[in-house]
């Protein structure tokens, strides 16, 4: 896996330019990323694989469906996404789809710095580009 | 994008018309707060953004407290008409329903000055903050859950949480008439099952104020607001089922945007026809989230309530711990207003922005129909914040709005650096202000310098007349997340 994120300055906001050279890649960074906003670090004591497969009509639709599931794990299930173990992104017939297995663990309140609630990952700047052999994009968090 | 404004008068400018906008935009701003912290923000683009939306009408708006949001900017207001325009969930932001609620007490601030660390302790024990913060009362069923999406403050009350005054001073009585549970995904139902009676993180608080300053002593008297008294000022919204209900409808209007052939400079403006499926099913889904915001705040009033009777031994009656009003402050809500001479019925979209009802109106507590509409206006933790009432004016110019806080200055990491090496929580005990909150960071992120100064966006609207300053509130006491 290659790629880089760095998070940028944003007035209310969290917000992330990352950049990998394909598209299984991108999500991973993306996915990083997003952990890195949420939670301190933390290694595994009781790891768990999940699944997610999702399908949508772009790939930044995608992008933020992928990130907000990791979202919805967190903040909702109270299981924290740690790596992407697996991860397939490709477009068909102009729908794009996602099979990614991720590894992480439960919560554990004395464990797990959890930083800041992310409200949503949202659109805003998020524009997918291919260029000096990098897809790029910024991300958006709502806290 | 260089965007042309032109000066109507000292505190508004407009955007004329071009490209694709239907509207011009107007800005209710001093010329002062413009150079300083506007001109260059994405925010003017937004409001000429959101003048692209069909069926706009008359202009789109900001209010002074402007500053870069999604879709919209935080302070936009537009109005679409109903038969025409569109329903857009970036007009409303992602918390559904954030808003501010006020209650008065009978204490004196000398009596409460001694106790006030204690105060805060219990406050911050008995509600729930921070990430990931459960809800003080029993874990809810969905069944329950879809209770209060109908209900609102009404289930707060039916349970015990509150008192019938409390309904008459919220805004629409705490309920969205047309709130449906049914269209509302069954993971916002999961995100919100422990979260009703939870403050959050973030800019949510609430505040232990001493009523500083009155300026316009009728509206002070009709509102309870006597000088030195403490009073206590809530702000919260919908928690995690707003924000799902808001991506999960996203989504939806984008696609509906394709479907319906409407073209948008920004997808965070994705919309639909009010009329269409979609658009009636986020306005009763985002209905069913504002009324959970309402219940929200009214819990978090009672668990207050219930601090302040233990912390000073008194009796509800002698507390006297009374609602002023409970607006709320990112909302689309279908409302009458005069245009071109008509009535015409249209779609309000207030995207950090207030309702500021006039003198008269129907949509007001009786209480209030000499004075008008209480409209509050948080500042930071460090400084004030104000309580203001609508004019007949905002009616004529705004759709009835004005503004609703003092937006931030400095990014988090900013705050955070300016921070490093002082100690915040000492600073405002020096200044007479005790907080307690669920770490450091958020103290840091929030700090007073943070935020942009209340006084010049209250400021903008009482020269206006759009609202007319009531009471300035001098914080004591602040708990966060």
């Amino acid at each position: 896996m290659t790629g880089t994120y760095k998070f940028i300055d944003h007035t209310a906001d969290i917000a992330a330019e990352v950049s990998a050279e394909n598209y299984n890649d991108l999500f991973i960074i993306s996915a990083l990323a997003w952990k890195d906003s949420v939670a301190g670090n933390f290694s595994l004591d009781k790891p768990e694989e999940k699944e997610i497969e999702i399908n949508d009509r772009s790939l930044e639709e995608l992008l933020v469906h992928f990130l907000s599931e990791l979202n919805y794990l967190l903040f909702v299930k109270k299981w924290i996404f740690s790596k992407v173990k697996n991860i397939t992104v490709k477009e068909n017939e102009r729908q794009f789809e996602a099979k990614i297995k991720i590894t992480g663990e439960p919560v554990e309140e004395n464990k797990h710095e959890l930083k800041i609630e992310i409200k949503a990952v949202t659109f805003h700047q998020m524009d997918i580009k291919y260029g000096d052999g990098k897809y790029k994009t910024i991300i958006v968090f709502d806290i | 994008m260089n965007i042309q404004l032109n000066k109507i008068r000292d505190n508004v400018w407009e955007i004329p018309v071009q490209g694709g906008m239907h509207v011009p935009g107007r800005i209710y701003i001093s010329k002062e707060m413009l150079e300083r912290s506007v001109q260059n923000e994405d925010a003017l683009k937004q409001v000429v953004n959101v003048a692209h939306l069909p069926g706009i009408q008359k202009y789109s708006l900001a209010m002074p407290d402007i500053h870069w949001g999604y879709g919209f900017p935080i302070g936009g207001v537009a109005a679409t008409g109903l038969s025409d325009g569109v329903i857009s969930p970036g007009g409303v932001g992602y918390d559904i329903n954030c808003g501010v609620r006020l209650a008065t007490t009978s204490l004196e601030y000398d009596l409460v000055k001694n106790k006030i660390d204690w105060l805060i302790s219990n406050l911050f024990k008995n509600i729930p903050t921070g990430v990931g913060a459960k809800g003080a009362i029993k874990k809810l069923s969905p069944t329950e859950i879809k209770s209060i999406l109908i209900k609102g403050s009404a289930w707060a009350l039916e349970n015990g949480l509150g008192r019938p005054e409390d309904i008459e001073f919220t805004e629409e009585s705490g309920t969205l008439k047309n709130a449906d549970p049914d269209v509302v995904s069954a993971r916002a139902i999961e995100r919100g099952y422990d979260q009703a009676g939870t403050l959050g993180s973030g800019n949510h608080f609430l505040e232990v104020d001493v009523v500083d300053e009155i300026f316009h002593p009728k509206a002070a008297e009709a509102f309870g607001l006597v000088k030195n008294r403490i009073v206590v000022l809530i702000h919260t919204g919908s928690r995690g089922l707003g924000y799902q209900i808001c991506d999960d409808y996203l989504k939806v209007l984008l696609k509906a945007s394709d479907d319906y052939a409407i073209n948008l400079p920004d997808k965070q403006l994705a919309c639909a026809p009010i009329n269409s499926k979609e658009g009636k099913d986020y306005l009763a889904a985002m209905q069913a989230a504002a009324n959970f915001a309402w219940n929200n705040r009214q819990v978090i009033m009672h668990l207050a309530k219930k601090s302040f009777m233990s912390t000073f031994g008194m009796k509800e009656s002698e507390l006297e711990f009374n609602l002023v009003y409970d607006v709320c402050h990112n909302i689309a809500k279908i409302e009458e207003h005069k245009i071109g001479g008509e009535v015409k019925q249209v779609c309000v979209h207030r995207k950090g922005a207030t309702r500021a009802f006039p003198p008269g109106s129907e949509m007001i507590p009786k209480k209030y129909k000499e004075v008008g509409q209480p409209v509050l206006i948080p500042g930071d933790m460090g400084r004030y914040s104000y309580v203001a009432v609508g004019t007949e004016k905002a009616m004529e110019e705004t759709f009835g709005s004005s503004c609703h806080g003092a937006g931030r200055n400095l990014s988090r990491t900013k705050a955070m650096k300016e921070a490093k090496g002082r100690d915040l929580v000492q600073e405002l005990k020096d200044k007479g202000i005790v907080i307690q909150a669920k770490g450091y960071k958020t103290i840091a992120e929030e700090m007073s310098g943070a935020y942009k100064d209340v006084e010049d966006v209250v400021n903008v609207m009482h020269e206006e007349g759009i609202t007319n300053k009531v009471a300035k509130l001098r914080p004591i006491g602040v708990i966060k997340g």
